[in-house]
C-alpha cells in the first residue's frame, strides 16, 4: 500500500498577500531602462531664464509650478557661479531685510509685494556684489535663510533656489526676456568666444 | 363594516371637538377646499383619526351635518365661489394646502385610488428587502407653508375676534410629514409585519408639484425682509427641495398680506393635479472597519457610527508604512543600504511642499521616521525600493528629493546625492484599535 503523496502545506494567507504585494511593488523593468529619471524639478516645474537681467552677467532663473508659485535663483550662468563661487548671501537689501518676513496663513498674510525690479538679496563672490532681482511681479512668500548660514549651496546645488513667490500676473509668455536653458548657455558661450576674440 | 365606520364617526366626532372649532367654521374650511386632515392637523389635533381609512371630505360633511342637523345651509357663511357639498363629490379635488398628499381614501366618484399604504408594501416586497423594522422620511414642497398662510388669513379675516385667531399663525398645528405619518403607519405595520423604529430600513417618500418651483420664484422675487437671496434659480433644482433646506421663515415667507394674496390668494388658489409622489428604499450605510493593504482587506471588523470620530483623533497617532521606488545620482553601496537600516526615530523638519504650498498654510513641521529599509532591485544599480514607516502627515516625495532643499535632512542629503522618486505605496497603516 502506497502512501498518497502529501501535497506540501499551502502558503497561508499572510504569505499570500505579502508575496502579491511585492509583485504590486517591483517596478516594470522598462521602467528602469530611463535613466536617469527626470528630476522632481524638471517634471513638476517649468524653467525660465533670463541673461543679464538689469546688468551683464546677472542670469537668473524663474522655476514656475503649475499651482503658480515660483522659485527664483541665480542661473548656472550667473557670473556670481564662475569666478571661484559665493562666498555671502544678505538679505538686507537697505529697504528691509528680506529674511525677516514671516508669511501666515493660507491666504499668505504679509505677503510683500514686489516688483520685477525689486532687490532679492545681495550676493558676495570675490569682491564682487551682486544684487539677485525679482525678475517677475509677484508677492515674496519666502526666502532660502539657509544661504545666510551656507551661501556655498549656491555654488553646489543649481537648484537651490533664492525666493519662492505667488506670481501676480501671468503674462511671461510675451517676455522677451525669458528663455531657455540651452539658449542661455549658447549666448553664453558665443559672447565669451566674442570677448576673446576682441582681447 | 359597519362597526369600523361607527368608530371612525366617532373618532371624527371627537376631533372635531379636540379641534375647538365651531361647525360652520369647519364648513367654511371644507368649502374652500381644505381637506380634513389638513383641517385637524393645522388646528393641532392628534390621535389616530388621521389613520382613519374612509376620513374624507365628504365624510366630514356628513359628520357635521348630522351634528348639526338643524342648522341650514344658509346659515352657514360659505366663501363665494366655492364649492358646495354636493361639487364636492363631482369630480377629483385636491386639498389646497397639502395638494393630496394627505388626500390617501379613496374617491368614489373618480373611481381613483392612490393607495399608497399598499404600493408601499409591494415595492418593499418587490424589491426582496428582508427587514425587522422601518423609518418613514417624507419630502414635501416647501410651498405648502405659503397655503397655510393664505388659509390662515382667510381665517383671521372671518374669525378675527375670535382670541385663537390673533396669533400670527397657527398655534400648535401638526405638520403635513407629521400627519403623513399618523395617517399610514399602523397600516404599513400590518402590512410589512414589522415596526416603526429609528436607524433601520428607510422608506422615502419625495412630493413634488409642478406648480412648486414657480410659485417658489414668486416668492423668491417679492422678500424684502433682507434675508439672504437663495442663489438657486435652477427649476429642478427647487422642484425638489424639502421645507427644511430653504432657510426662511416658516411661517411667513417674508411675505406681506398683499404680496400673500398676490402670489398665493387668500384663500389659497386651487390646483388641478395633485402632488406627485416617488418612493424610495434604503438602508442606512453599514460602517466596517478593516486595514486596508492594496490587495485585500484585512481583519474586518462591524463598528458603529463612532468609527469614524475615533479615526480621526486617532489620526495624529498614526504610523504609516510605504514602500518607494527610489533612483540615487551614483550607485548604491552596501554602506548605503546599512545607513539606511540603521536610522531609527530620526526627527525630520518639513516645510510645507511647494506643491501645496498654495493652499495650504506655511508652515515648518516637525515629522519623524521610525525606520527605514532599502531593498535592491535586480540589475540596477541606481534604482531600489525604500521601504519606510513614518508618522502620518509626512509629506514622503519631499523626503526623498528634499523640495529644494525645504525638507531636512532628506534622502538626498543623508546619502549626499542626488534622489528622485518614482513611485510610492502605501503598505500599511498602523492604527490599533483594529488590531485583532
Amino acid at each position: 500500500m502506497t502512501d498518497a503523496a502529501v501535497p506540501p502545506p499551502s502558503p497561508t494567507l499572510e504569505e499570500d498577500s505579502e508575496v502579491e504585494l511585492r509583485r504590486l511593488l517591483l517596478p516594470d523593468p522598462n521602467l528602469l531602462i530611463l535613466s536617469p529619471p527626470p528630476s522632481a524639478v524638471d517634471s513638476n516645474y517649468v524653467h525660465y531664464f533670463i541673461a543679464d537681467f538689469l546688468k551683464p552677467g546677472h542670469d537668473q532663473y524663474i522655476y514656475r509650478h503649475a499651482n503658480g508659485l515660483c522659485v527664483i535663483g541665480l542661473a548656472p550662468t550667473h557670473a556670481s557661479l564662475s569666478e571661484g563661487g559665493v562666498t555671502s548671501v544678505d538679505f538686507n537689501v537697505g529697504k528691509s531685510d528680506r529674511s525677516e518676513i514671516k508669511v501666515t496663513g493660507k491666504r499668505k498674510k504679509n505677503a510683500q509685494l514686489l516688483e520685477p525690479n525689486s532687490a532679492l538679496c545681495k550676493v558676495y563672490a570675490s569682491d564682487n556684489i551682486y544684487i539677485a532681482r525679482c525678475c517677475i511681479k509677484g508677492s515674496l512668500l519666502e526666502v532660502n535663510n539657509r544661504l545666510i548660514k551656507e551661501p556655498g549651496l549656491l555654488n553646489s546645488s543649481p537648484n537651490i533656489g533664492i525666493s519662492k513667490f505667488r506670481r501676480v500676473n501671468v503674462q511671461h509668455k510675451g517676455d522677451w526676456r525669458l528663455c531657455e536653458l540651452e539658449f542661455l548657455i549658447s549666448i553664453r558661450a558665443l559672447s565669451s568666444v566674442l570677448i576673446s576674440n576682441l582681447s | 363594516m359597519g362597526e369600523e365606520c361607527m368608530l371612525e364617526k366617532q373618532l371624527v366626532e371627537e376631533s372635531i371637538r379636540q379641534s375647538g372649532l365651531p361647525c360652520h367654521a369647519l364648513r367654511d374650511l371644507l368649502s374652500i377646499g381644505v381637506c380634513p386632515r389638513c383641517i385637524f392637523r393645522l388646528f393641532g389635533v392628534h390621535g389616530d383619526v388621521y389613520s382613519c381609512l374612509s376620513l374624507s371630505s365628504s365624510l366630514l360633511w356628513s359628520v357635521l351635518d348630522l351634528s348639526n342637523g338643524h342648522e341650514e345651509a344658509t346659515d352657514c357663511k360659505v366663501h363665494e365661489g366655492s364649492s358646495s357639498p354636493q361639487d364636492l363629490k363631482v369630480g377629483p379635488e385636491f386639498c389646497v394646502v397639502c395638494w393630496g398628499i394627505l388626500q390617501l381614501s379613496y374617491d368614489e366618484q373618480a373611481q381613483q385610488t392612490f393607495d399608497l399604504v399598499a404600493s408601499t408594501a409591494q415595492l418593499v416586497k418587490g424589491e426582496g428587502f428582508e427587514i425587522d423594522s422601518f423609518s418613514l422620511e417624507v419630502s414635501v414642497p416647501p410651498i405648502i407653508l405659503g397655503n397655510e398662510r393664505s388659509v390662515w388669513l382667510y381665517m383671521k379675516k372671518r374669525y378675527g375676534s375670535e382670541s385663537r385667531f390673533q396669533d400670527k399663525f397657527f398655534s400648535g398645528s401638526i405638520s403635513v410629514k407629521d400627519a403623513l405619518r399618523f395617517s399610514i403607519t399602523k397600516s404599513l405595520e400590518e402590512m410589512l409585519a414589522v415596526k416603526v423604529a429609528v436607524r433601520s430600513f428607510h422608506i422615502r417618500f419625495t412630493y413634488t408639484h409642478s406648480d412648486a418651483s414657480s410659485k417658489i420664484s414668486l416668492v423668491q422675487g417679492s422678500r424684502t425682509d433682507g434675508h439672504k437671496k437663495q442663489k438657486r434659480g435652477d427649476k429642478e433644482l427647487l422642484e425638489g427641495i424639502d421645507a427644511s433646506d430653504l432657510e426662511i421663515n416658516k411661517e411667513s415667507f417674508g411675505l406681506d398680506i398683499a404680496e400673500q394674496d398676490r402670489i398665493f390668494q387668500v384663500p389659497p388658489a386651487k390646483v388641478n393635479q395633485p402632488c406627485k409622489v416617488t418612493t424610495l428604499c434604503y438602508r442606512t450605510p453599514v460602517y466596517v472597519g478593516g486595514r486596508y493593504l492594496k490587495v485585500r482587506v484585512k481583519n474586518l471588523k462591524e463598528v458603529g457610527v463612532d468609527a469614524w470620530t475615533i479615526l480621526q483623533q486617532g489620526e495624529a497617532e498614526k504610523q504609516k508604512q510605504y514602500a518607494a521606488l527610489v533612483w540615487i545620482s551614483r550607485s548604491l553601496e552596501d554602506e548605503d543600504l546599512k545607513c539606511m537600516s540603521s536610522i531609527k526615530e530620526m526627527d525630520i523638519i518639513q516645510r510645507t511642499p511647494i506643491r501645496v504650498l498654495h493652499r495650504r498654510s506655511p508652515l515648518e513641521r516637525k515629522r519623524m521616521i521610525h525606520w527605514m529599509r532599502a531593498e535592491r532591485i535586480h540589475g540596477s544599480k541606481q534604482f531600489f525600493i525604500l521601504h519606510l514607516c513614518t508618522q502620518a502627515g509626512t509629506y514622503i516625495k519631499e523626503f526623498v528629493h528634499g523640495d529644494l532643499g525645504r525638507t531636512h535632512p532628506n534622502l538626498g542629503s543623508i546619502l549626499g546625492c542626488r534622489a528622485e522618486i518614482l513611485q510610492l505605496d502605501v503598505t500599511d497603516v498602523k492604527m490599533d484599535c483594529f488590531n485583532s
